[in-house]
């Protein structure tokens, strides 16, 4: 036996684990960042600079002095031209004001129109040295990790918790949390309204189970998901289909169980109440049901389960609502973090479900003096 | 001569059971006559088929030959005026003590009158206090108090004791005896008791029937006329029990 301190401390261990694993693993398999072709020129010096081309993986494609006299100028500005359509430089880096510094920016301002843009210019300040072409490839690196691409990639607790944090302030997180309660809770609902009192019967008349369980056991293998097409045509593709689909969920689990627990019932009981003239719908009522209620407690648990894991399924067709729909929602917008932020949701949401039925279970059970799992 | 009406008279009773060696005859033409307000014990081997002759008095099973008659009306199906008191604990574990002993009476009774059931009963078999407690914290001898009282509050004209002390420790046990003791003597009811325990019966019952290995019938009927409280070391209980021991097969010094 864990005390109950204890336990409460070793749940969060385990969640912390969780939480540092998933951080691991989006660390170790995220891909580097993607770098630019930059391309970088030297501050002028004595009319003249130098021009250093970095590649994407920062190795040197391109290093040449360039002279900025006037006379040269447009022969310069076609050596330029040839070097930057060979090695496609997407960043360039500039060095700050200085003199030839404009004769420098309208050659450049020449390529690009001619290549229509896409020479993004960053003006990189470095304390001038006295070799030109060290400066220039200085300044090229260092464009290439101020403009580096971070590829897309599954977000790291924070960048979830960041994305969660912003739909909870919004409001959008909990009309998905109510959308996904709400059909969860009409699906089980509706299932327990049906399947408690088909199961008393099925128990209790010998001749229905088998006809009965000929019936649930080829229906129950089939996934509820599976009767999405079904459902979309009969219901049309509103709430009243994953309310479906969630009472078919839950419906047999709870069915079987509820049959099981009243052929289990104890024979003593039923005949003490024979014997005291209880017979029928009154036994039934007061002896039967009670008697099969942790075991329909435990059905029910299990039932809430499949329906919780059963609604994200369901809500990714048909619907615009619930914790399902944003998952997906959120993927078309490439948001990962909202996806993920959603899969929180969804997992925090079980949790709290489970927690609260077997709670009930628990107190069910603490009264007869049974109480010993959970 | 007893002046006292009969309650149960069964004669020639057969009982026998199918399993896959084929039918087992279990009660072979047993005779048994119990008269109003009489304790009457029947004692035999484990697995003899006490308990259902038990079971067929209280007609939770149909007899394959002879008759069972209880006030002169053969007996077909259970009913609340013959109530039988389980081997082991049968009262709800969902329902607490007052719930419980309330159980059997009738929903038409009016709320009052239940209520003042339940304390007459609670009370006779010294359960005050007790009344909203649940059965899981109750003890072994407790509980049996409330299937006692339980089965008394339908006020029944037959108590069936199936072995009701055979899931009790020892100390209980001896404590239990003198509390069926009690209560017979206040309520007067017409008892069957079905033991294996000779000493058990010696102490409580008017008259005690011997019952043979399967097919059962009864090989002896010994009457213990003694006054209660009985000694049980006293020299008649002991002579007895010797008797009892002898028809049962089983000779020993006493």
């Amino acid at each position: 036996m864990v005390k109950p301190r204890t336990r409460a401390f070793l749940t969060l261990a385990g969640w912390a684990l969780l939480l540092l694993l998933w951080q691991v693993i989006v660390s170790l398999t995220r891909p580097a960042a993607l770098q630019r072709v930059a391309l970088a020129f030297s501050t002028p010096r004595d009319g003249s600079v130098c021009v250093v081309v970095l590649g994407t993986v920062g190795e040197m494609m391109l290093q040449e002095p360039l002279s900025l006299e006037i006379p040269a100028a447009e022969s310069e500005g076609l050596r330029l031209r040839a070097w930057i359509k060979a090695s496609q430089p997407t960043v360039v880096g500039m060095p700050p004001e200085a003199p030839g510094g404009d004769t420098l920016k309208s050659m450049l301002q020449t390529v690009r129109q001619e290549f229509g843009g896409g020479l993004e210019p960053v003006e990189v300040s470095l304390p001038s040295g006295t070799d030109s072409c060290a400066e220039a490839r200085r300044r090229a690196a260092m464009t290439q990790s101020a403009r580096a691409i971070r590829a897309a990639w599954l977000p790291d607790p924070w960048e979830a918790s960041r994305a969660l944090i912003e739909m909870a302030a919004n409001g959008e997180l909990l009309r998905h949390i109510v959308a996904s309660v709400f059909r969860v809770a009409a699906g089980v609902g509706l299932a327990l309204a049906l399947g408690i009192p088909f199961g008393l019967a099925f128990g209790s008349f010998a001749w229905l189970s088998a006809p009965a369980n000929a019936v649930i056991q080829v229906l129950r293998p089939i996934s509820p998901i599976a009767w999405l097409p079904v459902a979309t045509l009969a219901f049309g593709g509103g709430d009243l289909a994953a309310v479906f689909l969630i009472f078919l969920a839950a419906f047999f689990p709870v069915t079987v169980s509820t049959a099981a627990a009243v052929t289990s019932v104890d024979l003593k009981y039923r005949r003490t109440a024979i014997n005291f003239g209880v017979r029928g719908i009154d036994l039934a009522r007061r002896v039967i049901l009670p008697a099969a209620l942790p075991s329909i407690l435990t059905a029910v648990r299990i039932s809430v389960g499949i329906a919780w894991v059963v609604v994200v399924a369901a809500e990714m067709l048909g619907v615009e609502s619930g914790l399902g729909y944003l998952v997906l929602d959120a993927r078309n917008q490439l948001r990962y973090d909202r996806v993920v932020a959603a899969m929180m949701t969804i997992g925090a949401i079980g949790f709290l479900i489970d927690a609260a039925v077997r709670y009930v279970e628990r107190i069910e059970l603490e009264r007869r003096g049974l109480a010993g799992h959970g | 001569m007893d002046e006292r009406a009969i309650r149960i008279c069964a004669r020639g009773v057969r009982k026998s059971f199918r399993d896959r060696k084929g039918e087992v005859r279990v009660l072979d033409g047993i005779d048994l006559e119990v008269r109003d307000g009489e304790f009457v014990a029947i004692v035999g081997p484990s697995g003899c088929g006490k308990t259902t002759l038990l079971n067929c008095l209280a007609g939770f099973e149909r007899i394959d030959g002879g008759t069972i008659e209880v006030d002169g009306e053969p007996v077909r199906s259970p009913s609340p005026r013959r109530v039988l008191v389980f081997q082991e604990s049968a009262i709800f574990p969902w329902l607490n003590v007052a719930e419980n002993i309330a159980f059997g009476v009738s929903s038409a009774t009016p709320p009052e009158q239940i209520r003042r059931t339940v304390q007459r009963y609670v009370d006779l078999v010294g359960l005050r206090g007790f009344e909203h407690v649940y059965p899981n914290q109750l003890s072994g001898g407790m509980k049996q108090r409330v299937e006692y009282a339980r089965a008394l509050a339908v006020e029944p004209d037959v108590l069936y004791l199936d072995e009701p002390f055979g899931a009790l420790d020892a100390l209980t046990r001896l404590e239990m005896r003198r509390e069926i003791v009690k209560i017979w003597q206040q309520t007067r009811k017409t008892c069957v008791l079905v033991t294996h325990d000779v000493e058990e019966a010696c102490e409580l019952a008017d008259r005690i029937a011997v019952m043979t290995r399967c097919p059962a019938t009864f090989v002896d009927v010994v009457v213990n006329p003694l006054p209660h409280p009985r000694d049980p070391d006293g020299s008649e209980l002991r002579l007895l029990r010797k008797r009892l021991f002898a028809a049962l097969g089983v000779e020993r010094r006493v």
